[in-house]
């Protein structure tokens, strides 16, 4: 052996170190796929899955739901109606199972569309320092009809959620909690005459813990749930 | 100052004489290829468990034998197919060994470090004298 190399027993011990650590490595990280994957987002089994149905058609959906909320603002700015929303109706109360096996009451809205005519901002309760805003040229539109004409709806459960909402006399000037029995005035008319009441509004704040969007005729062109013409998405 | 640099690479050719250098330098080199093609930052590998931490474990694990061969040559034929091994294991587990080349440098590699044999330091290996006798018999084999 040349005087390049270090001592027999050096090289050994150079060998057997670097193999221990490749394999304690490897078996800490084999460890930690294990643990999770008994740690499931929805319990063994899945177990923990939330059952809801739409209120079109009654889809039954088993979403596994975190309890991180999505925040949708449209602060008022006098009574300038700043989004309107077609067909809402309130489905009523449900218990709703989360992720880590809680459950909650939720209120269930749906409606055919929701545009948003000035701006809107979008946060979820996991991180308060980042917003989306959204600000488009004349309006953004969640939901609306398919390439078929077929309606898009969209059902959102909500925790907590206040309209200022061009309802009979009140004007914007009034806010509307989510269990006010406006809505379920509103929701009959809506029943007994589809696709005739679209309300306007002045102001939003809704709590979405989830929200889906479902067709019957869903579309392959381009009338999809979300669109956004000449509409600015900042993140601030 | 040309002697200074002759006597660099007298030394590097030295080195690179005494140890399996060249398939040392391709596991290395196979196991960055593994690594580039994972294309996952490091703190998202380490927290995402084995699916995303696999190619820096292989990978990883290409660069370390690779250098423990280049420090510890009398245990290449160890490395070597620990080299194989783990070049292969990265085929299935880190996307597709760094898109093949990984793997295949990872074999190549692997190969050369276990089937070197020690050749000697001087510049040139010295040619055998006319004036010496040819042995008798030699014995083949282990």
């Amino acid at each position: 052996m040349s005087t390049y190399q270090p001592s027999r027993r050096m090289q050994s011990l150079t060998v057997i170190v670097a193999v221990l650590l490749f394999v304690v490595t490897w078996l800490a990280l084999a460890t930690q796929t294990s643990a999770s994957a008994a740690s499931a987002p929805c319990g063994p089994g899945d177990a923990n899955r939330a059952a809801l149905k739409t209120v079109h058609g009654e889809r039954a959906l088993r979403p596994c739901l975190s309890k991180v909320n999505l925040k949708l603002s449209i602060p008022q700015d006098g009574l300038r109606s700043r989004f309107n929303v077609k067909e809402i109706r309130r489905a009523g109360q449900e218990t709703v199972k989360f992720a880590d096996g809680s459950t909650e009451k939720l209120w269930h809205l749906s409606f055919a569309s929701f545009k948003v005519l000035d701006g809107a901002t979008i946060r979820t309760t996991d991180n308060n320092d980042a917003q989306v805003s959204i600000t488009p040229d004349k309006e953004a539109s969640f939901g609306g009809a398919a390439d078929s004409g077929k309606p898009i709806y969209t059902d959102v459960w909500v925790s907590a959620a206040t309209f200022r909402i061009n309802l009979l006399l009140i004007g914007c000037l009034v806010p509307i909690d989510v269990s006010n029995p406006l809505l379920a005035l509103v929701t009959v008319a809506n029943s007994a005459i589809p696709n005739a009441i679209t309300l306007g509004g002045c102001a939003i704040d809704m709590d979405i813990r989830y929200l889906v969007s479902y067709s019957d005729d869903p579309s392959s062109a381009g009338n999809y749930p979300v669109r956004l013409p000449n509409t600015t998405l900042s993140l601030s | 100052m040309n002697r200074r640099v002759g006597r660099l690479l007298d030394g590097f050719a030295a080195f690179r004489r005494t140890r399996p250098f060249w398939g040392a330098l391709l596991l290395v080199a196979a196991g960055a290829d593994v690594i580039y093609f994972a294309g996952y930052p490091i703190f998202f590998a380490v927290s995402g468990g084995w699916n995303s931490s696999a190619a820096y474990i292989l990978g990883g694990g290409l660069i370390l034998f690779g250098l423990v061969a280049a420090m510890a040559p009398i245990h290449s034929p160890l490395l070597g197919v620990l080299g194989v091994l783990v070049a292969l294991a990265a085929f299935v587990a880190a996307n597709l060994g760094g898109m093949l080349l990984g793997t295949l440098l990872g074999i190549v590699g692997g190969s050369m470090v276990f089937a070197w044999g020690e050749k000697k330091p001087g510049k040139r290996q010295s040619t055998p004298d006319a004036s010496t006798p040819a042995p008798a018999a030699e014995v083949v084999g282990r």
